[in-house]
């Protein structure tokens, strides 16, 4: 019946699929009003992008959907012009950043950080498209190009020199350290730039200790249920759950050959399981986190929607329902442990981004997954303290430390074994 | 060593390891260079790949090859020697041969210059 629909679509007609998600929030922020929503837009773009900023609490609702949307429209406009590949990692880093666009990430903050990247492409004389994905998944850090533009001089253009340039830099070398970083963690850690962006960010807050530069900052977290917000998150999973039915051939086989794989990198699905079946592991990711976030009773905003969205990218780049139940279990038991507000955003998020380390559980089963999701929410906390939120992606550095030194200890007990 | 040179010699270690994962007997590997690209050719003594897997890794190896993958990822490979980093020789090559010859299995893989 649906075979119509199964054939393949050329590559930049796939783009244009995801032009669904900025339709959708654009939609939503009309539905606010648009000078409402402009108000919050400029609102969000003149605040400071840290970890904790959630845009929804910053600019309302509707700023928060004008942000994600614009940030959208330049990221597939970005990926149709350059033609790039529709394949797991284009989906992972789409929707990574539409994600944080709730959370840090405006349009003015990362588009130096893209010119970072161009500059590199052109001073190495390799197409951009080579390495323009690094560079869109590199905006974790544009705290740092926000603080380049509040942080240090009141005068405007001043300051908007210093955000270009530290953008530009950051752009530049994010992508030769983020391919040498891989191997501390040997792809047990899908949010590679996460854990590249972590050490950078601390190596840029520890300068700006030791010069007495440094800085404080107030919170601002939506702590309110907005149904807009709920249906949106809804409504990009259904969505995705559509493609796949729609286009998938042997749904049910191909999401076993999904469930089958360990995620480790690089584990793409559109590749392995074809495009339709990965959507549909997509959408069901989506309603699999809304379900653990209403389970925890928390919040949807700002940082947990970064977590749906991070995951739901994912999905088709490495995660999967069993590789990433074993981690959500850990960290949840962890935070009774520890005695925490389950509810809270400051657990909800890490049992959602926990994730990062999928692979773990992958590999090497259900205990050790179990085992790396309880040492995450005992160091996620701990280490935000290190960049004070100059990385966006605290979870994906967590991530990158805990593999790093987990696996390598698992690895010396199966040894053993083996011998 | 250039980026180049390193991406052969990875190529040719995580194809090795594999190999030998499969089955632990002589592997024979030679490194053609040539004008428009290179080939590397590995043979596999008394191996005991059976033809099922040798399709297997037919289809995995002959994926399109995708540069936004190989820029990125391209440190990992000879790392983990699973079916993720065949994937990824896979997206980093233009062509590839997977024959039987007797007892021996010969793998060819070919590698175009951008």
């Amino acid at each position: 019946m649906f075979d119509r629909f199964r054939k393949p679509l050329p590559n930049r007609l796939r783009i244009l699929l995801l032009l669904f998600f900025p339709i959708m929030t654009l939609m939503g922020a009309i539905s606010f009003g648009m000078s409402e929503s402009v108000e919050g837009l400029i609102k969000i773009l003149f605040s400071v992008a840290l970890l904790t900023q959630d845009y929804i609490e910053v600019g309302g609702v509707g700023g928060a959907l004008l942000n994600a949307g614009i940030i959208a429209l330049i990221n597939i406009g970005i990926m149709f012009v350059l033609n790039i590949s529709f394949n797991g990692l284009l989906m992972a880093a789409f929707f990574t950043v539409f994600g944080f666009s709730f959370m840090g990430m405006n349009a003015l903050n990362i588009l130096p950080i893209y010119l970072g990247g161009f500059i590199y492409s052109r001073a190495r004389h390799i197409p951009f498209r080579q390495v323009v994905l690094i560079s869109i998944f590199a905006s974790g850090l544009a705290p740092i190009v926000s603080h380049g533009y509040f942080g240090f001089v009141e005068n405007h253009i001043l300051g908007l020199l210093i955000a270009t340039f530290s953008g530009i830099i950051i752009g530049y070398f994010i992508i030769p350290l983020s391919q040498h970083m891989l191997r501390f963690h040997d792809g047990f850690n899908l949010y590679n730039i996460g854990f590249t962006s972590g050490l950078v960010a601390i190596v840029y807050t520890s300068f700006l200790r030791a010069t007495k530069l440094d800085f404080t900052f107030d919170s601002y977290i939506y702590k309110e249920h907005s149904s807009i917000i709920i249906a949106m998150v809804l409504v990009s999973s259904f969505y995705m759950l559509v493609i796949g039915i729609f286009s998938a051939h042997d749904l049910k086989g191909r999401m076993k050959e999904i469930m089958g794989r360990s995620g480790r990198l690089v584990s793409d699905f559109t590749n392995a399981a074809g495009l339709g079946t990965a959507c549909f592991n997509m959408g069901l990711l989506g309603l699999y986190s809304m379900l653990i976030v209403i389970l925890m009773g928390g919040y949807f905003n700002g940082p947990v929607l970064a977590g749906i969205y991070s995951i739901i990218g994912f999905g088709a780049f490495g995660k999967h329902v069993k590789n990433m139940t074993p981690l959500m279990i850990g960290a949840v038991l962890a935070a009774y442990v520890l005695q925490l507000d389950i509810s809270s955003t400051s657990v909800v998020v890490p049992v959602l981004f926990v994730t990062t380390i999928a692979p773990i559980a992958g590999v090497y089963g259900w205990f050790w997954g179990i085992v790396a999701g309880f040492a995450h929410i005992f160091l996620v906390s701990q280490f935000v303290g290190f960049h004070q939120g100059m990385s966006l992606y605290n979870n994906g550095f967590t991530g990158g430390m805990i593999a790093g030194m987990l696996v390598p200890m698992i690895e010396s007990v199966r040894r053993k074994k083996d011998e | 060593m250039s980026k180049k040179v390193k991406i052969i010699t990875r190529l040719v270690d995580e194809l090795t390891s594999w190999l030998l994962n499969e089955t632990y007997t002589q592997v024979d590997v030679s490194i053609i260079p040539m004008d428009e690209g290179i080939e590397l050719r590995f043979v596999h003594y008394n191996s005991t790949m059976t033809d099922k897997r040798m399709e297997e890794i037919r289809s995995v190896l002959n994926q399109e090859r995708q540069i936004e993958m190989e820029s990125y990822y391209w440190p990992l490979i000879g790392e983990s020697n699973d079916e993720e980093s065949l994937q990824l020789v896979g997206r980093m090559t233009d062509t590839a041969v997977v024959e039987r010859f007797d007892k021996d299995v010969t793998l060819m893989i070919y590698r175009k210059k951008l």
